[in-house]
């Protein structure tokens, strides 16, 4: 028997073996098909599209009145909410919940809950710390009166709320396979080649240097170190004591014997064994009550 | 035996062409570029099995005892259209998760929504941390050590034929597979049975 034709009979084999279990497809597919409703509510509709909808190159599965067991093993509903309907695409799912009395504290006892059922609550951006004063840590934006995220294996949950009424509310929970990139996966910042003498400190939280922005003026300017202005009603000693704390975090001790007119002075031996001395000082600007100016000069002395 | 196995082998090709989920196929894979037009979307993904000689009848069956437990604990789902240019849709269950299954269960739905093929893996369920740009070559090799590793148990299950296989492999241990019935295999209790697993899969994935 040739190769061809042993081909040709496998071929009638197979034919034949098809068409003798025909009787059992029949029976076989006897499974229920793949649901799929007729028709949708407007409410599930308006807001499955007033929440961005689920991207694909196919129309999504949509399910009305419930959502896939394994979505709801996930999240929480909050008291009193139902599940309006879902739509699932690829490994993304869109649950909208109503809540029929939603106050305002929706969302921050949902974040609670979550977190309470195994999400994690999104790390903070790191950034690049290189030293000197930097600007203040900018809010976490993962939970807002209408928005939170939370991540947890794999997966990143979103969740935003969309009021009907006064009274009423739809949280659109949105969870998709986390990407290597975003809020669940923080870029790494990094390494600079080298290092400024200055230690990095934070600056108080809703401030800006306000050299940037005009409302101060500085004047003292330091021949050595490096300063910043900040428009801030916090007293100077306050300020010293904001960035005093952040020091100590960090292995200065404050020289309480000796003084400066307005600030501290902080010491630290770094690990070659060195002493190095930090001044802080806080000064008004001529211009302005609410402006003041700090400055930090860094002094590495030789090893005793 | 030689005819029955190429038979065999033969049906899981047509299998894995109909159903496009490669999960757990021992061997080369290639995917084939197909031109994008009007009616063809894409491109179609050829799988295919190293041959194997399952043992047949009521008895081979009611013997056949899976090397690798089933766990079906919590879950985890994705929906797709197969990618073969028709409305066909699979549905793939993962075991604990996606990020770190043990076990997947792949359904293939028609165009007219019917099922038409089951496939569970249990122990070998796909590649993970592959590095970006590895070639399809490269892929192969490393599905090929694990599989090596990794013993697998694979239950699939064709509708529109009727006919389902169950098997042992890999893990340096000789094969051992069953040839059957649908009814058979989705009934047989050392499976699970597979009717059951299926249902709760549909119910897990909302589909």
């Amino acid at each position: 028997m040739t190769v061809s034709s042993r081909h040709f009979f496998l071929t009638l084999g197979l034919l034949a073996t098809a068409t003798l279990l025909s009787t059992r497809v029949s029976l076989a597919q006897g499974k229920e098909p793949l649901s799929q409703p007729k028709t949708v509510p407007i409410e599930l509709v308006t807001a499955l599209v007033g929440s961005g909808g689920v991207a694909g190159p196919e129309s999504p599965r949509i399910l009305v009145g419930s959502a896939p067991e394994w979505v709801m093993s996930k999240v929480v509903v909050p008291a009193g909410g139902h599940v309006v309907g879902a739509a699932f695409q690829g490994t993304t799912v869109l649950m909208i919940v109503n809540i029929p009395a939603a106050g305002d504290s929706v969302m921050p006892e949902l974040r609670r809950a979550l977190i309470e059922h195994g999400w994690k609550a999104v790390q903070a951006m790191p950034r690049l710390s290189v030293g000197g004063f930097m600007p203040p840590t900018p809010a976490a934006n993962d939970a807002t009166p209408t928005h939170l995220t939370v991540c947890g294996d794999g997966q990143i949950l979103n969740a935003t709320l969309s009021r009907r009424d006064e009274k009423s509310a739809d949280v659109a929970y949105r969870i998709a396979a986390q990407g290597t990139m975003g809020p669940c996966h923080p870029p790494q910042m990094p390494t600079l080649p080298t290092r400024l003498p200055w230690p990095a400190l934070t600056n108080p939280a809703g401030t800006t240097d306000a050299r940037m922005t005009g409302e101060c003026s500085a004047t003292m300017m330091p021949a050595s170190g490096i300063g910043t202005t900040l428009h801030t009603a916090m007293s100077s000693d306050s300020i010293i004591a904001f960035y005093g704390k952040q020091l100590a975090d960090s292995g200065w001790k404050a020289e309480t014997d000796r003084s400066v007119p307005v600030g501290r002075i902080y010491t630290r031996t770094d690990a070659s064994g060195a002493p190095s001395e930090l001044t802080l000082s806080v000064a008004n600007t001529a211009h302005a009550e609410s402006c003041r100016e700090v400055y930090m000069q860094v002094r590495t002395m030789k090893k005793p | 035996m030689k005819l029955r196995a190429t038979l065999a082998a033969a049906l899981c090709m047509l299998i894995a062409a109909c159903s496009s989920v490669s999960s757990g196929s021992k061997g080369a894979a290639s995917v084939a570029s197909v031109p994008p037009s009007d009616s063809v979307r894409g491109r179609v993904r050829v799988s295919f099995s190293e041959p194997f000689s399952p043992n047949v009848g009521p008895e081979a069956v009611k013997a056949f005892v899976p090397d690798v437990a089933a766990n079906e604990a919590d879950g985890e789902c994705a929906i797709r259209p197969v990618p073969m240019g028709t409305k066909a849709t699979s549905v793939v269950a993962y075991f604990p998760g996606r990020t770190m299954a043990v076990m997947t269960v792949s359904l293939v739905f028609d165009s007219a929504n019917h099922l038409v093929q089951y496939s569970e893996a249990r122990g070998v369920t796909g590649l993970r941390n592959v590095p970006a740009g590895a070639s399809n070559i490269a892929r192969d090799s490393m599905l090929k050590a694990l599989h090596d590793a990794t013993r697998t148990t694979h239950i699939s299950m064709n509708y529109a034929l009727g006919q389902g296989t169950a098997r042992n492999y890999g893990g340096g241990k000789p094969d051992n597979a069953v040839l059957a019935t649908v009814r058979e295999i989705e009934s047989l209790p050392v499976l699970g049975p597979v009717k059951d697993r299926l249902a709760r899969v549909r119910k897990l994935c909302g589909v």
